[in-house]
């Protein structure tokens, strides 16, 4: 057994060993997880066995005996698969009506433009027939995608229409990514009729929202949204909410527990918050309070955990994506399916992994190209199957990787490189992920808390199904 | 419960080593069994059939604005 192969987690009520490879846990005694914390600090039996006061040979026992039983367990895991174009991100426009102090279509985008319908059929065309069945999910994202709703609503109804009239069984369900300020009530009605999966962006309470998701004029936009989201939950159409947690949330004092309950007052399904890491002086968290931020996050997500408890769930999307990966009991081998699984067709037809990726090594070629897919789309789909967690070196020795959730975005717009994110982007999510094993594992050993959170849990799938 | 069975490989084991009259090593690995329990989690992989098979709605794991701000600043 290697250090890197067991994480010992610890809560007032249990001791949990957990083994990322096969995701399993076991319910350890306290003398068993000091030695398996001393153990993943890479001490050595002789170090452990004279600081615990324990011969040398029952420490070996007891790493012997969790290797059989990890070597008992059920057959190893498969690891994820990502099928090609499983979701298509039609970035329709990179023009926008708020001007938010963070925004990429600020800076990161040469010029504005918008995408043409012709380009979007072709798009979904090209898609829906080279790899059938395989897109489950069309995604409009921008800029602002309702400034081009026009465009977005003959999208939809093509894609129907070409599925019915081809061999597609399986027909995409629709998304989009919304500042929320052109949800009209039309635009909701068609939203729902369609099933159209909404979310919205808003960054909490208005001292935080308005500081940072402004206007041209430089006023805030909190009330626009508000109001927006009155007409979302007037008509019942079910949406999600998008925050970021910047230097303005913590100069708020406002914590990402408060932030969860504020976006699952206001109807979020889901609520998506996101911490701000990097440099920049005006949003990023300030790296020297990492710890607390990153318990702050921990906090939300066991709250999330123990909502599962009640009839009415507060979801944090991060939670959901760890409780994906352990219900399906498959590790997540890759930082994100950038160009795996997601592919994004830029206005000009142009295919990217993400909209982040934007970078001559990484285009993927043009809708537009007669020989679309060619060499190049499978030259950069194999360079990013390349770049597993496994590959990249502060990932394949840390116990968080076969659940951790993450994106190239960082590092590639600093570095152009594939690499990985930032260490407080990290402690984050190694904070949420170990929140949800602690409760998973205190809710198995009561089975009062067990049955209630496999009830609510089975209850919420079902829904979403 | 959660807790784990044994295998008859164990109990096999175990009533070797009682016949055999090693009475503190029985005890001895039953204590070390029992500081050990595998979590059972079936429950939780029973449910992954209601599990949708779509994708998400678009939301990535850092979404949009996380990295803008740097990505701006790369350029």
């Amino acid at each position: 057994m290697n250090t890197s192969d067991i994480h010992t987690l610890r809560s007032a009520r249990i001791n949990v060993a957990f083994h990322p490879e096969s995701l399993s846990m076991f319910n350890v005694s306290d003398r068993v997880a000091r030695i398996l914390e001393l153990f993943e600090n890479s001490r050595d039996i002789s170090e452990i066995a004279r600081e615990l006061g324990i011969a040398e040979k029952h420490i070996r026992g007891v790493l012997r005996l969790l290797d059989n039983k990890i070597k008992r367990l059920s057959p190893k895991p498969t690891h994820s698969k990502p099928d090609i174009a499983s979701q298509l991100v039609l970035f329709v426009t990179q023009g926008c009506n708020f001007k938010c102090r963070y925004c990429c279509s600020r800076g990161l985008y040469p010029k504005h433009s918008s995408m043409r319908l012709e380009t979007g059929k072709k798009a979904i065309a090209a898609f829906l027939k080279l790899y059938p069945n395989n897109v489950k999910t069309i995604v409009f994202l921008g800029g602002e995608p309702l400034l081009c709703y026009e465009v977005v609503k003959h999208l939809v109804k093509f894609t129907l229409r070409l599925c019915r009239s081809s061999r597609v069984d399986i027909v995409p369900r629709f998304g989009i990514v919304t500042n929320g300020a052109l949800l009209t009530s039309d635009v909701v009605k068609f939203l729902k009729r369609y099933g159209i999966m909404t979310t919205v962006s808003l960054d909490g309470p208005l001292a935080v929202n308005d500081f940072q998701r402004i206007l041209p004029s430089g006023e805030g936009t909190h009330s626009i949204v508000m109001s927006r989201i009155k007409t979302l939950t007037r008509a019942r159409h079910s949406f999600n909410i998008e925050a970021t947690v910047t230097r303005r949330t913590i100069e708020c004092a406002i914590s990402v527990r408060e932030i969860l309950l504020y976006l699952h007052t206001l109807g979020a399904e889901i609520s998506h918050i996101m911490p701000v890491c990097g440099e920049d002086e005006e949003t990023a968290l300030p790296w020297r309070c990492r710890q607390s931020i990153a318990d702050g996050f921990k906090d939300a997500a066991s709250y999330t955990m123990e909502s599962l408890l009640t009839q009415d769930p507060v979801w944090l999307q991060y939670v959901r994506y760890i409780l994906e990966s352990l219900i399906r009991k498959i590790p997540r081998k890759y930082l994100c399916f950038a160009g795996l699984g997601t592919l994004t067709v830029f206005p000009n037809g142009d295919v990217y992994p993400c909209y982040f990726l934007v970078h001559d090594s990484l285009l993927m070629g043009n809708i537009h190209d007669s020989n679309f897919p060619n060499e190049r789309f499978f030259r950069v789909r194999k360079l990013l199957l390349e770049r597993a967690k496994d590959s990249i070196t502060p990932c394949k020795a840390c116990w968080a990787r076969s659940l951790c959730h993450s994106c190239y975005g960082f590092g590639f717009s600093l570095s152009e490189t594939l690499s990985a994110p930032p260490e407080m982007f990290c402690l984050i999510q190694k904070a949420m992920i170990e929140a949800v094993l602690l409760k998973l594992a205190e809710f198995r050993v009561d089975s009062r808390l067990w049955h209630r959170a496999i009830s609510t849990l089975r209850a919420e799938l079902s829904r979403a199904a | 419960m959660g807790a784990e069975k044994y295998t008859r490989e164990d109990i096999t084991g175990l009533a070797d080593l009682a016949r055999s009259g090693l009475a503190a090593q029985l005890d001895t690995i039953l204590a070390r069994q029992r500081e050990i329990v595998a979590l059972d989690f079936e429950a939780l992989q029973k449910i992954s059939m209601l599990m949708p098979k779509a994708a998400n709605n678009g939301i990535c794991g850092l979404g949009c604005a996380a990295a803008e701000r740097v990505a701006e600043r790369g350029r």
